[in-house]
C-alpha cells in the first residue's frame, strides 16, 4: 500500500464518516435498538454500578446478566473508572436520549442525580436505585442489599461484643458522601450511644476507597489513640487495609475489627485471625434481583410485599419506605464459613 | 553544590518547606497522647511516603525539560497488572519484580518517544496515556488471567517484599542517589537548560529531543522504583482503579516543592519536602483529632497559605533589594 496515497485520502476518508454519522444522527438511524421504546418487543434496562471494574460490581454485573438472559431482557452495563457523580449522571444523559426502559443506578452522589431522575420519568423510563439510594431523587424503587439499620447495628453489636462493651472505638469509611456507607455509619452511632455507653467514639477517618491509604490512616490512628480497641471499616478497602494495620503494629488481639468486604480480599486475615468477622450480602443476587425488578417495572407490574420473584423468593419491602426493597439479612464472615460462604469475588 | 544552580527565590522556598516539616513535625510531637510514640511517625514517613517521592521525582525530572507526564498512575497500573499476571502464575518474585520496573520504565520511555517524534505538547500525549494505560492495564490483566473478576489477589509475603519491608531503604537509596546526580551530574543541568529555553539548547549544539528522551528514561527508572512499591503492598491489585488520581497529588507535592510547572526551574530536595509536607500535615489533623469533614480544607488551606506566604516574603525582599 502507498502511505503517500493512503495519508492523502485520511482526511476524505474522515470527512466521509464525518457526514455518514451527522446523517445517522439527524435521521435517528443507529445500532440496532437504538430508537424508541414504543413498538420494540424486548425491554432494556441500563445498569450503572458507582464504578466499573472492581470485583464487586463485576459479581453484581454477572447476576444481572443472567437475570437478563432469563427474562429476555437487553441489558446495557456501564459506568464510571472512578466513584463519579459527574461521570455517571453522563450515562444517565445518554441513556434518556436512547429511551431505554428502566435505569438502574447505584449514586456516588445521590443529590445529584435528581434531575436526572425528573427527566427520565418525563420520558417513562423507570428508574430505580441500588445499591446505594438517592431518597430525595424521586426513583421509582430502591433495591437494598441489607437493611440499612440492621447492617449498622449487626456491626456495632459485633464490635461491642469483642470489646465487652467498652472502650475507644473509631471508624474508616471510603466518603463522607456514599448514601448507603454513610447510613450504616449513623446506625452503628446512634445504637452505639444507646446501647454502648461505655464505648467511645474517637476518630472517623476518610480513606477514598483506597487500601494503602485505609493502612496508613489507620496506623497513625493506632499511633494517635494508643487505648484505641476497636475499629469498624465500612467499605471493601478500608477493611484489609485496617487488617493490615493491625498486623503492622503488632495489635492483634488488642484491637477489634469488623466491617464490611469481600471473602477474596480478607481471606488472609480472617485466616490468620487478625479480624474475627466481616459482613457481606450476595452481590450476585442484588444484581439480579435488580434487574428481575427493573423488567416488572417496564412492564407495568406491581412490586408488593410477598410477590415471588423468580430464583429471588418472596419480596421483602422495608416497612418505613414501601418503596424500598430488602434483598437479605446481611452475612457474618468467619473463618469457619468463609470457604463455604464465598461468592467468587 | 546544589546551592549553586539554585535562584534566591527557589533556596528560600525549601528553606521555608524545611521548616515547614519541622514544625508539622514539632506538632505532631506536641500532640501525642501518653502511650503514643513519636519514634513510629518518623520511623514510618520513608516508607509511607515513598511511592509520593518516587513518583514526584519522575514527575520532576519532565517537568524540568518542560514536559508533564499525566499518566504517571496508568502506567504504575500497568506495572501492576505485568507483576500481579506474573504473581498468579506462579513466577519467582524477582521476575514479578523486573517485570513491574521494566513496563513502567518501557511506557515512560514510549511517553518520551511519542512527544519526541510526534512533536505533540506532553500535556496531550500523556493525557491521552491516561486512559489508554489504564486500559492497556485491565487487558494485560483480563488475558493473563482466567475470569479476571477486577482484581489479582497477591497472598503470599514472598511478593511484598519491597513494599512492605525494603520501601524506606529503597526511597533511601534512591533519594541519596538523585540528590548526587543533581548536584554533580550534567545532565539535570541540560534538562532545565532544555526547560528553559529549547531553541537556546539548540543553537549551543545540544540535541533538545535526545535532552527530552533522557529526562523521559530517567523518569521511567523512578516510576518503576514507585511502582514497585506501590503494588507490592496490596493485598489486591485492581488495575482498573488503584491509585486513580494519584497524578495530581504528584504534581501538588512537586509544584509545592518550588518547581516551576513550565519546566527550567526547581529542584529534587524541593519535591521531596513538598511530598513530606503533604504527608505530614494529614498526619498532623488526625493527631489532632480534627473532623473528617474539614481535613481537605485544611490541607488545601495550609498549602495556599505557605506558598501565599513564601511569594508575600519575596515580593517584599524583591523591594528591598530594589531600594538598596
Amino acid at each position: 500500500m502507498n502511505i503517500m496515497k493512503l495519508t492523502h485520502s485520511f482526511p476524505c476518508l474522515l470527512r466521509g464518516l464525518a457526514i455518514l454519522g451527522l446523517a445517522g444522527v439527524l435521521t435517528g438511524c443507529g445500532p440496532a435498538g437504538s430508537g424508541s421504546g414504543e413498538g420494540r418487543e424486548s425491554i432494556r434496562i441500563a445498569m450503572l454500578p458507582k464504578l466499573v471494574n472492581i470485583d464487586y460490581f463485576d459479581a453484581c454485573h454477572k447476576g444481572a446478566k443472567e437475570a437478563a438472559e432469563a427474562v429476555g431482557a437487553q441489558l446495557i452495563y456501564d459506568g464510571p473508572k472512578s466513584p463519579s457523580g459527574a461521570e455517571q449522571n453522563n450515562f444517565i444523559e445518554t441513556w434518556i436520549r436512547q429511551r431505554v426502559d428502566a435505569i438502574c443506578v447505584a449514586p456516588n452522589q445521590p443529590k445529584t442525580i435528581r434531575r436526572f431522575v425528573k427527566k427520565a420519568k418525563s420520558h417513562d423510563i423507570k428508574v430505580i436505585t441500588w445499591d446505594s439510594d438517592a431518597p430525595q431523587s424521586g426513583r421509582d424503587l430502591f433495591v437494598n442489599q441489607v437493611e440499612e439499620q440492621a447492617l449498622g447495628q449487626a456491626l456495632i453489636d459485633d464490635l461491642a461484643q469483642q470489646m465487652d462493651e467498652d472502650g475507644k472505638w473509631a471508624i474508616a469509611i471510603a466518603s463522607l458522601d456514599a448514601h448507603n456507607l454513610n447510613a450504616w455509619r449513623r446506625h452503628a452511632i446512634a445504637r452505639a450511644k444507646e446501647a454502648y455507653p461505655e464505648m467511645t467514639l474517637v476518630a472517623t477517618e476518610i480513606t477514598k476507597e483506597d487500601e494503602n491509604l485505609a493502612r496508613q490512616k489507620v496506623q497513625t490512628l493506632l499511633n494517635a489513640y494508643p487505648q484505641l480497641e476497636g475499629i469498624i471499616a465500612f467499605d471493601s478497602n478500608s477493611v484489609p487495609g485496617a487488617a493490615e494495620a493491625i498486623k503492622r503494629a503488632g495489635k492483634v488481639g488488642e484491637v477489634h475489627l469488623t466491617g464490611c468486604s469481600t471473602p477474596k480480599k480478607m481471606r488472609p486475615y480472617i485466616e490468620d485471625e487478625i479480624l474475627e468477622s466481616f459482613y457481606l450480602w450476595d452481590p450476585t443476587q442484588l444484581g439480579g434481583l435488580t434487574v428481575r425488578l427493573a423488567y416488572r417495572l417496564a412492564k407495568g407490574k406491581p412490586i408488593k410485599d410477598g410477590v415471588e420473584i423468580p430464583g429471588y423468593g418472596k419480596l421483602n419491602l422495608s416497612q418505613s419506605d414501601p418503596t424500598t426493597v430488602i434483598m437479605s439479612e446481611p452475612i457474618r464472615f468467619t473463618k469457619e464459613n468463609i470457604d463455604e460462604l464465598d461468592f467468587g469475588i | 553544590m546544589i546551592h549553586g544552580r539554585l535562584d534566591y527565590r527557589h533556596r528560600r522556598r525549601i528553606y521555608f518547606l524545611l521548616a515547614g516539616n519541622l514544625l508539622l513535625l514539632g506538632l505532631i510531637r506536641v500532640l501525642l497522647k501518653e502511650g503514643s510514640s513519636f519514634a513510629e511517625v518518623l520511623r514510618r514517613a520513608g516508607p509511607d511516603v515513598a511511592p509520593v517521592i518516587l513518583a514526584g521525582l519522575a514527575m520532576t525530572s519532565v517537568i524540568f525539560v518542560g514536559a508533564i507526564d499525566l499518566s504517571v498512575a496508568s502506567i504504575i497500573a500497568v506495572a501492576g497488572s505485568a507483576f500481579g499476571v506474573l504473581v498468579h502464575h506462579d513466577q519467582p518474585p524477582w521476575i514479578c519484580y523486573f517485570a513491574c520496573l521494566a513496563a513502567a520504565w518501557v511506557l515512560s520511555m514510549w511517553n518520551g518517544y511519542l512527544i519526541r517524534t510526534l512533536k505533540i505538547p506532553a500535556i496531550i500525549v500523556t493525557l491521552a496515556g491516561l486512559p489508554f494505560y489504564r486500559g492497556l492495564a485491565l487487558i494485560v490483566a483480563d488475558l493473563g488471567i482466567p475470569d479476571f473478576g477486577g482484581n489479582i489477589s497477591v497472598y503470599d509475603a514472598a511478593y511484598h517484599q519491597p513494599g512492605k519491608f525494603y520501601a524506606g531503604w529503597i526511597l533511601l537509596a534512591t533519594i541519596i542517589a538523585a540528590l548526587i546526580w543533581e548536584a554533580f551530574g550534567r545532565t539535570p543541568r541540560q534538562w532545565l537548560a532544555r526547560g528553559n529555553s529549547e531553541e537556546a539548547c539548540r543553537l549551543l549544539g545540544m540535541k533538545p529531543e535526545r535532552i527530552l528522551q533522557s529526562a523521559f528514561c530517567a523518569a521511567g527508572i523512578f516510576l518503576g522504583f514507585a511502582a514497585l512499591i506501590a503494588v507490592t503492598r496490596l493485598q489486591a491489585i485492581e488495575p482498573g482503579r488503584m491509585l486513580v488520581g494519584f497524578e495530581l497529588h504528584i504534581v501538588g507535592a512537586v509544584v509545592l516543592g518550588g518547581t516551576n510547572i513550565f519546566g527550567g526551574e526547581g529542584s529534587f530536595g524541593g519535591t521531596i519536602l513538598g511530598a513530606f509536607f503533604l504527608y505530614f500535615i494529614s498526619q498532623a489533623l488526625t493527631y489532632a483529632g480534627a473532623s473528617a469533614y474539614f481535613q481537605e480544607a485544611i490541607t488545601g488551606a495550609v498549602i495556599l497559605a505557605v506558598i501565599g506566604l513564601d511569594c508575600a516574603i519575596h515580593r517584599r525582599q524583591k523591594q528591598l533589594d530594589e531600594l538598596a
